[in-house]
């Protein structure tokens, strides 16, 4: 699965979309991510895994009493995945230029 | 007349836009870009070998390229939603992965303008935040657009 493929899948569930909207408010331990949340503590583990995974939910703090936060790479992925485009886009372009000059018969420049 | 960089702008946080004016009129880079014996001469980055290039050209037919890039086999896949030519084209655009599975689906759209000696050609890819966001109605919302303005945020700084 590709990264924008994975990130969506992970939005994909209500309860993510609920977590991910309790760490706008800030970071947040475990049990204040699980309290509003009416499913098992694994279940909510799952969840925050799938988060994380996705590169949406990053963890900070000990191992023992870990922090939440929403990651800034998630902020920073469609812009991402804009500037893989405009990559993928710039450089077919610049092919289809120099293809265009090759069957016109016309000279590139590089000015 | 000497090659012209590409401009590139992005309209929303969803969108990158890019043109470039080419030599060549539109009804000429409208066959080039759907005509598969034209696209493997130049589709792909700049480190693409080995294209194949399948097209359907109408409403609702597929393409689809293979190509080998960054050590492997890529291949993209769309759906063309609307054909104006030699004007204007709208495709759908997803990746399959290494099993063949489709990648989330975004969407292309080709403008072409005659211009001057030549023609100029506006690209828009628009990712899927908001038809996600549309389909997946009111549940959708909150986070993603939370998400979506910090995003707009970093895009403006």
């Amino acid at each position: 699965m590709d990264a924008l493929s994975q990130t969506f899948s992970a939005l994909a569930d209500p309860t993510r979309r609920a977590i991910l909207q309790q760490l706008t408010e800030g970071g947040a331990s475990f049990t204040e991510l699980a309290r509003p949340h009416d499913i098992s503590r694994p279940a909510v583990v799952k969840h925050i895994k799938a988060l994380e995974r996705a590169g949406l939910v990053q963890r900070t703090g000990s191992d023992t009493r870990p922090v939440y936060q929403l990651s800034a790479a998630a902020m920073q992925a469609p812009a991402d995945w804009l500037s893989n485009y405009q990559r993928f886009w710039g450089e077919s372009l610049d092919r289809l230029d120099t293809y265009v000059r090759e069957v016109t018969g016309q000279k590139g420049g590089e000015t | 007349m000497t090659a012209q960089a590409s401009q590139i702008d992005f309209p929303t946080p969803e969108q990158m836009r890019m043109t470039r004016w080419f030599p060549a009129p539109a009804a000429l880079l409208w066959r080039f870009w759907t005509d598969p014996a034209h696209v493997v001469r130049w589709f792909g980055p700049e480190s693409a070998e080995e294209r194949k290039v399948q097209s359907d050209l109408r409403v609702g037919g597929a393409w689809g390229v293979d190509f080998q890039a960054y050590g492997g086999l890529r291949r993209v896949r769309g759906v063309y939603q609307e054909l104006e030519a030699p004007h204007r084209l709208v495709s759908t655009w997803a990746w399959l992965d290494d099993g063949g599975v489709k990648g989330v689906e975004s969407q292309y759209q080709l403008v072409l303008a005659d211009e001057g000696d030549g023609a100029r050609l506006t690209l828009t890819h628009t990712l899927p935040t908001a038809e996600l966001a549309a389909q997946h109605g009111q549940g959708w919302s909150g986070a993603l657009q939370s998400l979506a303005k910090l995003i707009a945020e970093q895009a403006t700084r």
